[in-house]
């Protein structure tokens, strides 16, 4: 798949929407190639950001918001880029974390309220907790070729 | 009495209200009608709006409700870039009514989001189309993903919408005009709420405690078209700061008779406080280091945060998805972005435009969130 909705922005911006392949993703008719195929396009195109702003290829990456809670995407997304270190954000339930903005919202009241600095807050009190996702050795070699016909095809 | 903390944050898909124990450090369990999916509505001349009036209606009205309201002692809006919005010179948001496309007519105040398409303005962000220009003009390379720039909007609207913003009272983006809509949106001009993360964010108007110099350039050109300022007229001499009190809200009466007064901040932008304690949890894992913080939601944002501060150049240089933004404190993040949940709705999700793609053909509500880790491999 190689994105287009929003064309002119983002990593891709003369990118043309297209589904290579769409018989064999319909015939999967539980739409797990389906969902396989949007993972694969969108952890791509995250990859491709996050090297546009990481200042070396050893920084660490952490995943947050709606895209953290599905475990494709992070496997992916660790995979993609297996020379750094990916992590996540668990509550002390063990659910991913996938809305920080509304906690940073908190901060900033309890800032206000309580004049303790936002950054400087303890959030292990709020239940964060920073999980390593591991690449999948298997899918590295492949995935660094997907990801060479992705750009070759989306510009 | 643990004081607790609500925070109103607006996304592309839905509008939340959370409410947190200030001393517990956390969110109460979400309830019926603390989270309203967001509508957009076409106009009949072409702009776009959200239905905020109503939702801040429809929380205020929860929060009468809710057993403990008047124990909340801040609120804290949150809205996402882009948002900008006139209001009127009582404060209200205008224009009051708005037609939609199919006749109807919508009242209360709405909020805009434009596109820029108007060659005048076109041409202010052309001239700032070097990377090298931008950053020695700027500092603060602007956003350039078009629509999501309320400093071009504010020109935009000027260029199409000249008599508007004529009469207008000002304009203000987004944290504020939540705040405005919580308070009760006759909050005088003066006492504006703009605040400093939400100018650095998306509009690079405010650089080096001064405004930059492409806010003088859509001051001047916002002149030209309306006989109004922009800087001190149109918008504050200067911007606040996100942890800053706006006004009181007084929504009434809890369930108990007790008086609910709350104060509302100035609130913040969705990349930026989304940040915050992602960095807090970053410096603890990563003492002293840079990491990136990717926001994978309806835009996918990576952002280079932590570490001692320092902010680089990117590596293959500034464009339009490739930008500076700004902490809470003013400092710069570098940040790229890409449409990626975007991409993904469209497909595999549901929007304005009914099901995606892979949802109608395969006749399903929603995809497997299952994977065979086979299947990946074959695929």
């Amino acid at each position: 798949m190689t994105p287009g909705v929003a064309q002119g922005t983002g990593p891709f911006p003369d990118s043309v929407s297209n589904v290579i392949g769409m018989d064999e993703v319909i015939a999967d008719r539980g739409g797990e190639l389906a969902h396989i195929a949007l993972n694969l396009m969108t952890s791509v195109m995250s990859v491709t950001s996050i090297d546009l702003v990481a200042p070396g290829p050893r920084v660490p990456v952490v995943l947050s918001a709606g895209g953290a809670a599905d475990p494709l995407f992070r496997l992916l997304m660790a995979s993609l880029m297996p020379e750094r270190e990916v992590y996540y954000i668990e509550d002390d339930s063990g659910k991913p974390v996938t809305e920080t903005t509304s906690a940073g919202g908190f901060l900033v009241g309890l800032e206000n309220l309580k004049g303790t600095p936002a950054y400087s807050i303890d959030v292990s009190a709020i239940g964060y907790r920073l999980v390593r996702s591991q690449p999948e050795k298997g899918l590295v070699e492949d995935l660094r070729a997907y990801r060479a016909e992705f750009e070759r095809l989306a510009g | 009495m643990a004081g607790l903390i609500a925070v109103i944050t607006d996304g592309l898909g839905s509008t939340r209200l959370d409410i947190y124990d200030s001393e517990s450090m956390r969110m109460l369990p979400r309830r019926e009608g603390w989270s309203r999916a967001g509508e957009v509505i076409a106009s009949s001349d072409g702009r776009l709006w959200f239905d905020w009036p109503d939702i801040i209606g429809q929380f205020l009205q929860e929060l009468r409700a809710f057993e403990r309201a008047s124990e909340i002692e801040r609120l804290v809006p949150v809205a996402r870039g882009a948002v900008v919005g006139l209001f009127d010179r009582s404060g209200r948001l205008a224009p009051a009514q708005v037609e939609d496309y199919s006749g109807a007519s919508l009242s209360g105040g709405v909020v805009s989001y434009f596109s820029l398409t108007d060659p005048d303005t076109d041409e202010i962000v052309n001239r700032m189309a070097s990377p090298a220009e931008r950053y020695a003009m700027y500092g603060v390379p602007p956003n350039f993903v078009g629509y999501a720039v309320p400093g071009w909007a504010i020109a935009d609207l000027a260029a199409l919408y000249p008599e508007s913003v004529a009469e207008a009272g000002g304009v203000a983006p987004g944290p504020e005009l939540l705040a405005r809509l919580v308070c009760g949106e006759a909050t005088p001009a003066d006492r504006s709420g703009l605040e400093l993360t939400y100018l650095m964010c998306h509009t690079g108007l405010w650089k080096d405690n001064a405004w930059s110099p492409l806010a003088e350039d859509i001051d001047r050109f916002v002149q030209e078209k309306t006989g109004r300022r922009l800087i001190g007229d149109l918008m504050p001499r200067e911007p606040g700061r996100s942890t800053e009190i706006f006004d009181f809200a007084e929504p009434g009466q809890g369930p108990d008779g007790s008086p609910i007064r709350i104060g509302v901040l100035k609130g913040g932008h969705d990349s930026t406080l989304g940040d915050v304690p992602v960095v807090a949890a970053g410096g603890r894992a990563f003492p002293g280091r840079q990491f990136v913080h990717f926001q994978a939601g309806s835009w996918g944002m990576a952002r280079v945060v932590g570490g001692d501060g320092s902010v680089g150049l990117p590596p293959e240089g500034f464009g339009k998805h490739v930008m500076y933004q700004a902490d809470l404190d003013g400092r710069l993040v570098l940040t790229a972005l890409a449409p990626t949940g975007i991409e993904f709705q469209n497909y595999g999700g549901e929007g304005p435009a009914g099901k995606g793609v892979f949802l109608r053909e395969l006749e399903l509500d929603s995809l497997p969130t299952r994977f065979d880790l086979e299947k990946l491999r074959g695929s």
